[in-house]
């Protein structure tokens, strides 16, 4: 262990410490040094907000334009009307085709046993994009939402 | 703790409820976090009255844009995170560095700019190290303020403080490490100094 990561540590012992609030376990000299820094890291802070902050931001709130509702409402009535939809065009195309579409579908399925190099490679390219989604998210603030 | 742990249960009763316009589900919400709100607001800014603005700004935002929330974290993060936003954005307006890793413009370090005129001899030795602690987690740059308390005051998760401000884990685990070894070092220069 070198010098740094016995310093992190006495000082992730300290924080322990500090959280469990118990002097059950003796604590090395170097692990104690740090126990100011982190009791003084735990002082509560004065929080300054009126009694009435959160009924005043509700109210706030209830005055703006509910977009967010709207939307959310908007996306699932969306959505209940395209499964509809989904199953009514199904339900057509079984009448107006009958069994006549089984069969190439099947033939269409033992296609994808011998998939095409350009297939594999938007395959490989689908992938790869999605492994590299979630650690680009974390430095992308606008691909992960964080445009609030 | 700042807030009552809640299940992703709870989280999601509680924002369903404000997204489906339930009375006073929102100012549930609100009562719910608004202390640690204030904590990341007030660290980062280090100023009352705007951080009573930014609370208020931070709330009205998590209000619009909670349809965005998709549970992938703890409904206590996504608040922490909104809320440092609006505070990281009220910096970068005021052109307020976020953090300074290791000496300021004038060459000194934070810590360094803790006030000399701080009486040692009135207090006993216990409560003029907290004092001057206190004084100097003050002094530290916004960034490492905020992830200390995170850290410590919140008892937040390195992971879940890196999903907050946006940083990848091994930098808050730079900072915790920097900053504590500052104030630790510091405070031992001090007090021997006192001593």
């Amino acid at each position: 262990m070198n010098v740094e990561e016995r310093e992190w540590q006495a000082q992730e012992a300290a924080m322990r410490r500090g959280r469990s609030g118990s002097d059950g376990q003796k604590l090395d000299t170097l692990s104690a040094s740090y126990l100011s820094i982190v009791h003084a890291a735990r002082q509560p802070i004065d929080v300054q907000l009126p009694v009435d902050f959160a009924s005043r931001i509700a109210l706030l709130a209830g005055e703006r334009p509910h977009t967010v509702v709207i939307e959310s409402r908007f996306e699932r009535r969306m959505l209940i009307a395209l499964i509809g939809l989904l199953g009514v065009a199904g339900l057509a195309a079984a009448m107006f085709y009958g069994g006549n579409w089984l069969m190439p579908s099947i033939k269409q399925l033992g296609q994808i046993g011998k998939p095409s190099l350009s297939l594999l490679m938007s395959l490989i390219a689908c992938l790869g994009l999605s492994a590299i989604w979630q650690p680009l998210r974390r430095f992308v603030p606008i691909i992960s939402g964080r445009g609030f | 703790m700042t807030t009552t742990p809640t299940s992703r249960e709870e989280d999601q009763a509680l924002v369903d409820a404000v997204l489906n316009g339930s009375k006073g589900a929102f100012e549930r919400l609100v009562i719910q976090y608004q202390k640690l709100c204030w904590h990341v607001i007030y660290r980062m800014v280090r100023h009352a009255e705007d951080t009573q603005d930014l609370c208020q700004e931070a709330f009205l935002r998590m209000h619009q844009y909670l349809h965005q929330y998709r549970y992938e974290s703890a409904l206590k993060s996504w608040v922490a995170q909104v809320a440092y936003s609006v505070a990281k954005r009220h910096l970068e307006r005021k052109r307020i560095p976020l953090s300074e890793p290791s000496a300021d413009s004038e060459g000194l370090s934070p810590l360094d700019r803790v006030s000399d005129d701080f009486d040692m001899e009135a207090a006993g030795i216990d409560s003029q190290a907290a004092g001057f602690l206190h004084e100097a987690i003050d002094r530290l740059p916004p960034l490492q303020r905020t992830i200390l308390t995170l850290y410590h005051l919140d008892e937040m998760p390195i992971a879940e403080v890196a999903m907050i401000t946006g940083l990848a884990e091994g930098t808050i685990k730079s900072h915790l490490f920097r900053s504590r070894k500052q104030l630790r070092d510091t405070l031992n220069d001090r007090m021997g100094v006192a001593a």
